[in-house]
């Protein structure tokens, strides 16, 4: 007799240790009935889900090794890797996709990892992002994990209408602890859940209820650590009022946004934030003098403008490679022959010495700049790169429409396609150009003061991440010398 | 690079699916053996998790032994044998060919520091009778055929000799395709045994 029911799942992962130790969490819900080995190393196992239905989860670890991936699975996979993907093959349907990280929260490594949100969410695929809450930095000092990640994927939650989680693990004191804390078993419940509930189990209720304790705990999590981080966020007050994690739960399970949510993260024109925002926004100077920037901060003076940002970090670089790089860049810049190479200015004087052989990247001290228009940012760059008079009008947008300007520093080729830059922009094109009905409200402006636009204008077809990541998060980007390239257009001037 | 059919799909046999192969295989013998801790994994190297530390068995309570700083230089795998009473520093590859002078070199620097670790790590009592292990190099890597791997392993040796290392002390395991399934053997005094077995 034979009336037994077998489900069953793919997890899809970059390692086989990564896809065996998310398969053994589900041991907690599941009892595991049998494990082997397909051909001698592919696990499976196999798990009764109810005393008349069983589910197989078999274990596709590296997901280069193996051909065809499903399309779905690839498709997702041109956003960031996902460490673990839950895929039914049957129904050609992705459950939930997972990130694990047991890097130091601090710093770019949290960052680098949110592309992965952005594409999952943007699939309407639900999405776990388990890291750690503290971290030690390389100074030997314990760093709690920035919000920055925790209000991406709440912010995603309302604009796609997905489950989008960012659950903590570890304490103070044993930060990389994946047992401690509530996440890990937090996590793996949601993926039980959402994977019976796939297959027909009535656990709606029981799914709705862990989205509120998940979603209050990134609330609560953002309440706790934001003025840490920023000096301001719109509408924090619904972070402590009841009821705002079931709403959150509800967009989640498809549900239209709330009206009361409508402050969240709405960041306003200049005039209308706090006047600690407008103080903490004073120009500290920068490193090397930037035109452009100055005239960014001469609309912070007139409070069209301001800045969330405390001071940047500096990571000095050896002086041959910042030579090196320079020449690499002149290349790539020579390479647009409608630009007269003349106004390639990158030369190491630029780059002022920290020590005897290191120099300064970092020249800008903020990254991060709000502007009441697209039309004075433009303006702004006409005065800031005097050279490039006469700017093409770009006039895709409105010009009184609001913009984010985001400052790259990276010098290095090709980096501005990588890490964490791939992973901030996914990051910051929700958090400020977008409401929480998902409607654009923020022209998104990438800066890269020391990279030539060749690299983006020479590459539009490339299948790549970082290009992908990029045309479809920034509007506009403002290269070396005052390039101004219309990623949406592929247009430049 | 060999790969074969699982179902409707292809696998390569990448330099992860060989080292996890290798994984599979020791904790296999140690599940059938029955015994824990005739050999464990103390650390292996894929590319992200929580597997960055070395650390003692894991059938029993783990412990860390050490932390790998994030730009060290790493073995792929390093096996605990408490029957052999000996501590294997791996490197893995898929092909016994990109097993150069310069990985071979690598992996015996790597097991010198580890000779050292190993001996003065004092911090817990069920370490201490693997304080007298004795720490060797191996590499793992995947071969066509039985005859082939032969070729290889003696190959492999010889720039173990030129390096002036012994290859009495220098382990090998390789990853063969038979029937469609991959198996793993090891070799023993250059005879070629199942490492199941």
């Amino acid at each position: 007799m034979n009336d037994l029911e077998t489900h069953e799942v793919q997890f899809w992962t970059d390692s086989f240790h990564e896809g065996v130790w998310a398969a053994e969490q589900l041991a907690s819900r599941w009892r595991l009935v049998e494990r082997d080995f397909l051909v001698g190393f592919v696990p499976t196992y196999v798990f009764e889900i109810r005393p008349d239905e069983r589910l197989r989860v078999t274990v596709y670890g590296s997901y280069e090794s193996w051909s065809p991936l499903p399309d779905k699975i690839q498709d997702l996979l041109g956003w960031g890797k996902p460490d673990i993907v839950v895929y039914d093959v049957k129904t050609d349907k992705i459950i939930l996709a997972l990130e694990e990280t047991a890097a130091v929260p601090t710093g770019n490594q949290g960052a680098q990892r949110c592309e992965r949100l952005f594409g999952a969410a943007r699939a309407k695929i639900p999405f776990g992002f388990l890291l750690g809450e503290f971290g030690q930095h390389l100074d030997g000092n314990s760093r709690r994990d920035s919000i920055w990640a925790t209000l991406q994927a709440l912010k995603l939650t309302l604009i796609e209408a997905t489950c989008s989680i960012v659950a903590h693990y570890g304490e103070r004191d044993s930060p990389d602890a994946y047992h401690l804390g509530t996440g890990r078993t937090a996590i793996f419940r949601l993926v039980a859940l959402l994977t019976e509930q796939h297959f027909g189990e009535n656990v709606a209720s029981e799914v709705h209820k862990l989205l509120i304790v998940l979603y209050q705990e990134m609330l609560d999590f953002v309440q706790s650590q934001r003025a840490k981080i920023t000096n301001f966020l719109p509408g924090s007050e619904l972070l402590v009022l009841g009821g705002v994690a079931d709403l959150f739960a509800q967009r989640s399970q498809g549900s239209a946004t709330d009206p009361a949510l409508a402050p969240f993260g709405q960041w306003p024109l200049a005039a209308a934030t706090p006047s600690g925002v407008w103080r903490d926004s004073a120009n500290i100077g920068f490193r090397v003098p930037d035109l452009f920037l100055e005239e960014i901060h001469r609309l912070i003076d007139r409070r069209r403008a301001y800045t969330l940002t405390n001071r940047s970090g500096s990571k000095p670089q050896p002086r041959e490679d910042i030579a090196r790089n320079i020449e690499r860049q002149r290349t790539l810049y020579g390479s647009d022959r409608n630009l007269p190479n003349a106004q390639f200015g990158l030369h190491l004087g630029l780059f002022p010495a920290s020590s005897e052989s290191l120099h300064h990247v970092s020249t800008s001290l903020r990254t991060n700049y709000l502007i009441d228009s697209i039309e004075e940012l433009f303006g702004a760059a006409n005065l800031g790169f005097p050279r490039r008079a006469n700017l093409a009008a770009i006039d895709r947008d409105a010009p009184d429409m609001p913009a984010f300007l985001f400052v790259c520093n990276s010098l290095t080729p090709g980096r501005m396609f990588g890490d964490p830059y791939t992973g901030q922009l996914a990051q910051l094109a929700p958090i400020f150009c977008r409401d929480v009905t998902g409607r654009r409200n923020r022209a998104f402006v990438a800066y890269y003061p020391h990279q030539s636009h060749t690299q983006l204008t020479h590459a539009w077809d490339t299948t790549n991440k970082g290009i992908q990541i990029l045309t479809e998060c920034v509007d506009y980007a403002i290269f070396h010398s005052g390039v101004i390239v219309d990623v949406k257009n592929r247009t430049w001037a | 690079m060999n790969s074969l059919t699982v179902g409707s799909k292809t696998v390569k046999c990448t330099e992860e699916v060989i080292r996890w192969r290798f994984e599979v295989a020791l904790e296999c013998r140690t599940l059938e053996n029955g015994v824990a801790g005739t050999s464990f994994v103390a650390f292996t190297n894929p590319t992200a998790g929580p597997w960055k530390r070395v650390v003692g068995p894991k059938l029993q309570e783990s412990y860390e032994i050490y932390r790998f700083g994030s730009k060290e230089s790493r073995p792929d795998v390093i096996v605990v044998s408490d029957l052999r009473r000996r501590i294997y520093v791996l490197e893995a590859k898929d092909e016994a060919a990109k097993l150069t002078t310069q990985v071979i070199k690598k992996t015996y620097e790597i097991a010198g520091k580890f000779n050292v670790v190993f001996g003065a790590f004092g911090n817990h009592e069920d370490w201490a009778p693997r304080k007298s292990y004795v720490v060797s190099v191996g590499f793992v890597f995947s071969s066509k055929s039985v005859s082939a791997a032969v070729e290889q392993h003696g190959a492999l040796m010889r720039r173990v000799v030129a390096l002036g290392e012994l290859p009495g002390d220098t382990y090998s395991a390789v990853v063969i395709d038979i029937d469609g399934s991959l198996e793993v053997s090891e070799f023993c005094r250059d005879e070629l045994s199942l490492l199941r077995e």
